[in-house]
């Protein structure tokens, strides 16, 4: 069974979670479209903590031994998804990248061409 | 050239000062070509060289290693409507005598890729490369017969004349770290035709190769697993 203390502790965790990220999105430092795999991370954790039973249930399923490793696998999946779609976002930030360098180089060739004639 | 076809050659160069001059001295001589250097912002006296001298070139203004230079200069080739694009690297080690071989099929429609091998019908003499680069290739080599059932000899070599169609097809997608191989198979799985014509190479005349010996592992392995994961058929 999951902890009092410890339930407490998760959806503690997760409001502050949430708290920083509305406030990340309200200052722009994070756009709502990233925010997102976040946000599912924090309110996943709430969901752990604010239904114990729920986790309990869970790991009917799973049949972890003890809750906390359930809840450990968890948010290391999680993480994972998180970082999974980060470097999704690199990739194609890349390639956006590359061709701006390479599309501006271009146009500057041309732009000199253009002076010299 | 003896085509009313316009044909670009495209010389990557990263910190080329000591061979870039000479190499487009070379080039030069074989009349009917025009030529881009992509100066892949490098932070020697290329630049410099490239200007004083009239040399037409790309400077790009961030570093992206040979993939997005050569890339750069296809964008340059379908933009600027040229039938043909011929890559010739900048260090010295490919012939400019051997340039009109590798355009040769594709001018005559022949073949859409040609590439100058150093390995089919080996002519004697020239290029050696290391032990561990040659198993490199190999591996490569076995890999693109796998996906593509086509057997490619030198996979790595960076001598190839395209068509149009490929000069489209890589100004959209091509690979930033080891384009070679990697849009080798993926002419082969458009349906090109893809033909090897044997050249001899000569050491490097300055500067560094891209492919270091402690890299060789990780280059084997992130280009085999590329190409097995390309689409296939995808015409």
């Amino acid at each position: 069974m999951l902890n009092r203390r410890l339930s407490v502790a998760l959806v503690a965790y997760a409001l502050a979670w949430i708290v920083a990220l509305v406030l990340s999105i309200r200052k722009k430092r994070i756009s709502v479209r990233y925010s997102m795999v976040w946000f599912a991370m924090a309110v996943s954790i709430f969901v752990v903590g604010a239904f114990p039973n729920l986790v309990k249930l869970i790991n009917g399923f799973f049949g972890f031994e003890v809750i906390a490793n359930l809840i450990i696998g968890f948010l290391i999946t999680l993480l994972a998804i998180v970082t999974l779609a980060l470097t999704f976002y690199i990739a194609k930030q890349k390639k956006q990248i590359n061709a701006l360098i390479q599309e501006v180089s271009i146009l500057k060739k041309k732009m000199k061409d253009g002076d010299e004639k | 050239m003896e085509s009313d076809k316009r044909v670009l050659v495209i010389i990557p160069a990263y910190n080329e000062q000591d061979s870039i001059l000479k190499v487009y001295k070379t080039v030069l001589k074989n009349k009917g070509l025009d030529i881009v250097v992509i100066n892949d912002g490098s932070n020697d006296n290329t630049e410099r060289i490239l200007t004083e001298n009239r040399i037409p070139h790309v400077t790009l203004i961030e570093n992206l290693g040979i993939g997005g230079a050569v890339q750069t200069g296809y964008k340059y080739a379908a933009a600027e409507g040229y039938d043909v694009a011929v890559q010739f690297d900048g260090d010295g080690q490919h012939r400019a005598e051997d340039l009109r071989k590798v355009i040769k099929p594709v001018l005559l429609d022949e073949a859409d890729m040609v590439i100058g091998s150093r390995f089919c019908g080996v002519e004697k003499g020239g290029f050696k490369s290391t032990l561990m680069r040659r198993t490199g290739i190999k591996a490569i080599s076995g890999a693109i017969k796998l996906k593509t059932k086509k057997k490619i000899y030198d996979t790595t070599s960076g001598f190839r004349a395209v068509n149009r169609r490929l000069i489209e097809l890589f100004a959209a997608d091509y690979d930033s770290e080891y384009p070679e191989p990697i849009s080798t198979a993926a002419a082969i799985l458009h349906g090109c035709r893809v033909k090897e014509v044997p050249v001899r190479m000569k050491a490097r005349e300055g500067g560094r190769s891209s492919i270091v010996a402690h890299k060789s592992a990780y280059y084997m392995i992130n280009v085999v697993l590329q190409i097995m994961t390309k689409e296939e058929n995808v015409k």
